[in-house]
């Protein structure tokens, strides 16, 4: 009994270090792949966190220098959340980097997948501090 | 491949002066305070810090080149900034060495300035700032400056093993701590916890324009916190939420 539950242990030891091991090399690949800006879109990435709350998600969206009446969210497709925004005042790095240094940052913009399909019907938006928070229920 | 895992730091202080470490941690609070002091005293580099566990990353301002990890000071003040988040591998090397050289150049004590989680922080407009002081006499401090203590709880990050290194050395050590967020830039928190420095140091630095910069701040460093976010998951950060066992 002691032992099988030794082994349990283990095991589950085990795929947390690999949980957590593929979690770090999915990230690695993101930050690789992804820059948190498009030059040729004139686009910022915000930053993003999500929530799993049993039946819906909460997704919170950190987007300074917007107002709330220049976002759209919606369902893009059938699994994935789209944000946009328009930022009130153009965003310019002058002296940051070599191509963004010419760039007028006009947008935001990101795309959230997710594991399952969503309800596009089920969207519940709010705006606080500079914080979009978007409730979506599971399809 | 194999790395040293030592950390040098190249440079000179100032005897009898507050070292302030502002390290990325949650919200980056460390970071944004660090860099706003430093901007805000005009504040000159005097010191870096070498190690192979750094990313291979060199900064470069105004056609110059600098190392990401830096201090900066004055008779009587000193700063340590760094730019890219600290790797868990540099937690505690970089602790030692830096309470190492601090008690090398004579400094007078060590402020680290971090920001604890909170995960309603939305619904809060002005953060508190709670103060845990290394003994007994820098209590008074923060009593005098009206810091909260910091009761009981898990802080977890490069400030809680500097604070611990300079607590096991002898070093008189506060830590303040700025209610945040723990994955967005919180200009808000830093601004808080500088308004807690200037009661415990005597000092004048203006938050206003922190305040009034706070959302392009927050543009700015979208890069630094989602690579902090990354570390400080793998420091487990969370652990913060967690009541500890042996005080239950």
């Amino acid at each position: 009994m002691f032992r099988r539950r030794m082994l349990f242990q283990s095991i589950s030891d085990l795929i947390e270090e690999l949980r957590e091991e593929v979690d770090r090399l999915t990230s690695l690949i993101e930050e690789f792949d992804e820059p948190m800006w498009d030059a040729r879109e004139c686009c910022l990435t915000p930053l993003s966190s999500i929530r799993d709350l049993g039946d819906e998600y909460e997704v919170v969206v950190d987007l300074p220098l917007v107002d709330k009446g220049k976002i759209n969210v919606y369902v893009e497709g059938e699994d994935a959340l789209k944000v946009e925004a328009e930022i009130k005042e153009k965003v310019k790095f002058e002296r940051w980097g070599t191509i963004q240094r010419s760039t007028e940052f006009s947008r935001y913009r990101k795309v959230i997948r997710f594991p399952e399909p969503l309800d596009p019907t089920s969207l519940r938006v709010s705006f606080k501090q500079g914080f979009l928070i978007v409730r979506v229920r599971k399809a | 491949m194999v790395f040293s895992l030592d950390v040098k730091i190249v440079g000179r202080g100032f005897k009898d002066s507050w070292l302030i470490v502002g390290l990325p941690d949650a919200g980056l609070v460390g970071a944004i305070s660090a860099a706003h002091i430093v901007k805000a005293l005009g504040l000159e580099a005097i010191a870096h810090v070498e190690s192979e566990l750094l990313p291979p990353v060199i900064v470069v301002h105004q056609s110059r080149v600098y190392d990401p990890v830096r201090f900066f000071g004055r008779e009587g003040l000193m700063v340590l900034s760094s730019e890219v988040p600290v790797h868990p591998s540099l937690v505690y090397p970089l602790g030692r060495s830096v309470i190492d050289w601090a008690i090398k150049e004579g400094v007078k004590g060590i402020i680290t300035i971090t920001g604890i989680a909170i995960p309603n922080r939305l619904d809060i407009e002005v953060p508190e700032v709670y103060g845990i002081a290394g003994a007994t006499e820098l209590s008074d401090v923060l009593t005098k400056a009206n810091v909260k203590s910091f009761e009981e709880g898990f802080v977890v990050g490069p400030a809680a093993i500097m604070m611990r290194e300079g607590i096991r050395r002898g070093l008189p050590s506060i830590m303040l701590l700025a209610q945040c967020f723990l994955e967005y830039p919180d200009p808000g928190a830093a601004a808080q916890a500088l308004l807690a420095l200037n009661k415990i140091l005597g000092l004048e630095i203006d938050v206003k324009p922190l305040l009034d910069e706070a959302e392009m701040i927050r543009v700015r460093t979208r890069e630094l916190m989602k690579r902090t976010a990354e570390a400080l998951k793998q420091m487990k950060k969370t652990h913060e939420y967690e009541v500890p066992l042996m005080y239950t």
